[in-house]
């Protein structure tokens, strides 16, 4: 169970070749969260976005990047199980928060068993009445922490997380901090990790790599 | 927009602006409304007539034409407002991520652009028996004379409904287009893909949902176009029974001057209708995202899901259609002989136009001159309000002056044009220049305020406080800063104000009472029976008109921003 990265780089497509993130090895194992830092602009969310397969067109990108044995580079978005959470939660707003946690889980659940898993997310989320509840009726750490469910329940087998701690304010970003990554941990999850934060960093526990601007 | 003038501290200068906007637009609509219901209850003085009741309406339903008439015109305007949307959100869906769009969205500007008559002796032209389709079939399968189909004039109202919705596609493309910024829909997508849904199914179920009740005002005004419209209806429509809009101007042109009750009855019963439309689609829209929504959360699939079959296909179908429209006027407008099953005219000649020049220029001028002064005036208006706006802290109008503002293209044209021709009739005002170009108004003010609106809503708003800071007024900030700034959507804007200009029909008619007329309303005249020849000249010129005013603006544009790469689009 690992996330691999593979002499992976990414080039701007104009000018033609320019380099925005040089080579890059390394390998992520569950319960060794990695964190990316380094200032903007130094392609840390294209980065993410690259291994989300969502790498937007003015980018790309050479090397291999494996998860559990899969090479996810030719894959569609939707066909590599790479769950990302991002700085806002983006919970959707034309659905409820018990639909929210379904939009991601598998078809195989159906009937009952899809009802009993929502139902049981919510109570792991402290918030057994909230399936029909509207996502804008909830405090912001409720929402990352349905958010965070969210992408679990879609069964991802690796978990990319981008600064979705920075807009938390301090007591709240600690609580969610550890929630994020005892769950990570407790699916045995590998983790990548952008962040501004040193503290983040910290948390997080495994190993640094430090991204400068390109030249 | 009331609330709107409270909000700013005692008197400002710019209120005037959404003042005028409120007096001048939007209560005529509303007192035509009303001129238009009473004489549908037996009121209308000027013939004697003030006896209250139902009895117009009952004259008017025991009529044999208006229940196929009724069914006619729901099958058209429902069918084409609903196809329109299917395939507008289709084609957005299958494309909003890729540059196509982009290169797409200029042919969609300028398909918004040309008129509605245009398109339809075009489309008219092209579907008819012995027009290029069925031309270049006989000629691959050796027929040897034209096929006997009913294509134009078809009872069931088909190459009526195809009009419709090729001319809306374009409108509703462009208006989702803009809708998609104020949902996040990236976002949703990227997240809904990341939770391993298809691209169809992201689109369909985290961004659609969000899309539709953003596209209301849009939809109505689509609904009440295809429901009322007289123009295309005369073109490519069945005559007998025909939609309720012309059956309603039958009545208006009746010797008995006691029909104009039945016409107004007929206006009512074309409220209604729109209305009770407008309420089904709203329910069917609640049922789909309220009712029934467990099809928006079945869980990702692993299969691609089903896609949008040829989305790129069928979106340069509709400017390759448009285009072809245009093109067969032309042929048409220098075709002396045609022979059967030739694709191009056997004989050439330059006779219509040589004989009809010096009259459609002059109708061009007229027309030129009709929409230059409504585009500006409207420009002058949209402006103004949106700097009261601004001036009050807001960005953009509050729901009931959106909707206020859309009133005009929300009710059925025919409905409140009946009510304001017997006041103008009564004001001896009908006829006149000035009404003219204040009906021209009441529609090129709603497609310009919205269009320059969303060009204001964009403008990073961090622009105006530093330049505030730098020791600006807030006038000087307009003209130095806001102007330059937006000269290309100001520019394109105008261009399709004056566009919805030229293609008035129903308001000139009316306001003109046949001493204003158009490129437009000369066209339409001469639906039925006229030469095509001749049809294809006056079809041709209205065309081209807008277009190359468009033309003008984006390439005055172009030239604004050749060395000011950070302000195109």
């Amino acid at each position: 169970m690992s996330l691999e990265l593979h002499q992976l780089e990414l080039r701007w497509q104009e000018p033609p070749g320019r380099l925005l993130v040089p080579p890059l090895t390394c390998t992520i194992s569950p319960g060794q969260p990695v964190t990316l830092m380094g200032p903007s602009g130094s392609g840390k969310s294209t980065l993410l976005a690259a291994l989300c397969g969502t790498l937007p067109p003015a980018f790309s990108l050479q090397g291999r990047i494996r998860l559990n044995g899969r090479e996810l580079t030719a894959l569609a978005p939707e066909a590599r199980r790479v769950g990302i959470l991002f700085q806002d939660d983006l919970l959707f707003p034309h659905l409820s928060v018990g639909e929210n946690l379904a939009f991601g889980l598998p078809r195989t659940f159906r009937g009952s068993i899809r009802q009993q898993k929502i139902q049981e997310a919510l109570e792991q989320l402290e918030l057994p009445e909230a399936a029909s509840r509207d996502p804008a009726t909830l405090s912001g750490g409720q929402r990352a922490r349905v958010s965070l469910m969210r992408t679990l329940l879609a069964e991802p087998e690796a978990l990319l997380l981008d600064e979705p701690f920075s807009k938390l304010d301090q007591a709240l970003r600690q609580r969610f901090r550890s929630f994020v990554f005892a769950h990570a941990a407790s699916r045995k999850l590998p983790v990548l990790l952008v962040t501004h934060d040193p503290e983040d960093a910290q948390a997080a526990g495994g190993p640094v790599i430090h991204l400068s601007l390109p030249e | 927009m009331a609330a709107a003038l409270r909000a700013v501290t005692r008197w400002s200068p710019l209120a005037l602006f959404p003042g005028v906007l409120l007096t001048g637009l939007v209560l005529p609509i509303l007192v035509g409304v009303l001129g238009a219901l009473l004489p549908a209850l037996g009121y209308l003085p000027a013939l004697g007539q003030t006896t209250w009741g139902v009895h117009v309406m009952a004259e008017l339903l025991a009529h044999p034409s208006v229940f196929p008439a009724l069914g006619l015109t729901l099958l058209t305007g429902l069918g084409s407002t609903l196809l329109s949307l299917g395939l507008a959100l289709g084609l957005v869906g299958a494309s909003w991520r890729t540059p196509w769009l982009r290169k797409l969205s200029t042919g969609l500007t300028a398909l918004l652009a040309l008129p509605h008559a245009a398109l339809a002796f075009g489309l008219a032209f092209l579907l008819a028996p012995g027009g290029w389709i069925a031309r270049m079939l006989g000629t691959v399968l050796a027929w040897e004379t034209p096929p006997d189909w009913i294509t134009i004039g078809d009872p069931w109202g088909i190459s009526l409904l195809l009009g419709l919705t090729l001319k809306e596609t374009p409108y509703l493309i462009l208006m989702t287009l803009a809708v998609l910024p104020q949902v996040q829909a990236s976002s949703s997508f990227r997240v809904a893909t990341a939770l391993g849904h298809s691209p169809q199914s992201a689109w369909w179920r985290a961004v659609v949902p969000q899309l539709l009740p953003r596209l209301h005002l849009p939809l109505g005004a689509v609904l009440a176009y295809s429901i009322s419209n007289v123009d295309m209806a005369l073109i490519l429509g069945p005559g007998t029974p025909p939609p309720l809009a012309m059956l309603l101007l039958r009545f208006l042109d009746a010797p008995d001057l006691s029909q104009r009750l039945v016409a107004a009855a007929c206006g009512l019963l074309l409220l209604v209708l729109t209305l009770a439309a407008a309420v089904f689609l709203l329910a069917l829209e609640g049922l789909l995202l309220r009712g029934f929504r467990k099809w928006m959360t079945p869980g990702p699939s692993a299969s691609p899901g089903w896609s949008f079959p040829g989305a790129s296909l069928l979106g340069n179908g509709l400017v390759v259609a448009s285009g072809l429209s245009v093109l067969t006027l032309a042929v048409h407008s220098v075709a002396r002989r045609w022979s059967w099953p030739h694709v191009w005219p056997t004989q050439w000649s330059l006779r219509y136009w040589e004989r009809h020049l010096h009259g459609v220029l002059e109708l061009a001028g007229e027309t030129l001159l009709l929409g230059v002064a409504a585009t500006l005036l409207a420009l002058l208006l949209s402006l103004g309000t949106l700097e009261f706006l601004a001036a009050s802290g807001r960005s953009e109008l509050s729901h009931p002056g959106l909707v206020a503002l859309y009133l005009p293209l929300l009710i059925p044209q025919p409905v409140f044009l009946l009510g304001i021709q017997t006041l103008a009739v009564r004001w001896h005002l009908d006829g006149t220049w000035g009404l003219v170009l204040w009906s021209h108004l009441l529609f090129v003010v709603p497609y310009l305020f919205l269009s320059l609106s969303d060009a204001w809503r964009q403008l990073e708003p961090r622009y105006l406080v530093i330049a505030r800071c730098l020791g600006l007024n807030r006038w000087q900030v307009f003209w130095r800063v806001k102007l330059p700034m937006l000269v290309q959507p100001i520019l394109i804007a105008g261009a399709l104000g004056f566009s919805v200009s030229v293609a008035l029909y129903l308001p000139t008619l009316f306001a003109g009472a046949g001493r204003v007329s158009t490129l437009t309303t000369e066209a339409v005249s001469r639906a039925s029976g006229a030469d095509p020849r001749l049809i294809g000249v006056y079809a041709l010129v209205q065309a081209l008109l807008p277009l190359l005013i468009l033309t003008g603006a984006l390439g005055g544009s172009r030239g604004w921003l050749r060395h000011r790469r950070g302000l195109a689009a």
